[in-house]
């Protein structure tokens, strides 16, 4: 039974680098130079 | 990894050598062609919205599964995966359910969704194959079939989209670590050990967990729309964790 919920610490750990592979993916895309449309701002600031 | 990896592997390489063609194509899938899109969408999209296409992964598993597997989706997996996919769109639309549409799609967008499908088929490959080899070995394997696939396209990319600087190389080293060795290696134990719809449930989390990396780093602040959209999220993993009753057997027994 420890075991079995050991297991699902796995997936969670991945979704938390997951997330931050995201946000990296975003730094990066302002970072190398290829800044998004001025469009995507407003649509993340307007949510 | 090739420092602690590299030497096993060639050891056990009778056992790898058969696979190697599954191997290139489970690396083509999840490090070239995930991570490709996952970065041009990056582009063109925001960060939640990266998130919640990727979420979509649990759905399009349960899908291949039942085709490629002949596994029987639980109760718990549909109703769970539904119940958290209605959290993200809650989330998402910022508790204004039009706003999804009323902002449109963008190329980003496109692009995750595909990614979302192609990390689907990798979920489930790997549980088709179950390759015989060892958690470090299959990642190291699947990383150098990536290797040979991105560092003719790292060479082919113009010199001022691959400057090497202290803005840069944490980025590197986070997307070639954590996100391209670390990552999977966690992923494939948790797909051999839990199954891949099982373990794509948990993909539901990311949205949440992206979002609040968002507020923090970006300093977006916390409103309700994050709370319910992130508590159904949430629910929806817990009620596929609870629920693990096959919906054929249950069929079956409405029948009889």
């Amino acid at each position: 039974m420890i075991k079995q919920k050991a297991a699902f610490l796995y997936p969670f750990a991945a979704i938390v680098l997951w997330a931050g592979n995201v946000i990296a993916s975003r730094l990066s895309a302002h970072t190398i130079g290829r800044r998004p449309s001025p469009s995507i701002g407003c649509c993340w600031r307007s949510r | 990894m090739s420092l602690f990896v590299a030497r096993p592997a060639w050891r056990n390489r009778a056992a790898i050598w058969p696979h190697l063609g599954q191997f290139a194509i489970l690396g083509f899938l999840a490090m070239c062609l995930f991570q490709s899109l996952s970065y041009l969408a990056a582009e063109t999209t925001t960060a939640t919205n990266m998130a919640v296409f990727t979420a979509l992964t649990p759905l399009l598993t349960v899908g291949l599964s039942a085709v490629m597997l002949g596994e029987d989706p639980t109760a718990g997996m549909v109703g769970g995966a539904l119940l958290s996919l209605a959290g993200l769109i809650y989330l998402v639309s910022g508790g204004d359910l039009t706003a999804l549409l009323r902002d449109g799609v963008h190329p980003g967008d496109a692009l995750m969704l595909v990614a979302a499908f192609v990390y689907a088929l990798y979920g489930v490959l790997l549980k088709r194959w179950s390759l015989p080899v060892a958690g470090w070995q299959s990642t190291y394997m699947q990383a150098l079939c990536a290797l040979a696939v991105m560092f003719p396209a790292f060479l082919a990319t113009p010199a001022p989209l691959r400057q090497l600087n202290a803005e840069t190389l944490p980025l590197i080293a986070y997307a070639g670590g954590l996100a391209s060795v670390v990552l999977p290696f966690l992923w494939i134990r948790g797909v051999q050990q839990l199954g891949p719809s099982r373990c794509a449930i948990f993909m539901n989390l990311l949205p949440v967990l992206t979002a609040a990396a968002a507020i923090v780093m970006l300093g977006e602040p916390v409103r309700p729309f994050h709370v319910i959209g992130g508590g159904l999220a949430l629910a929806g993993v817990i009620c596929a964790q609870i629920f693990r009753r096959p919906l054929a057997r249950r069929r079956a027994l409405a029948s009889e």
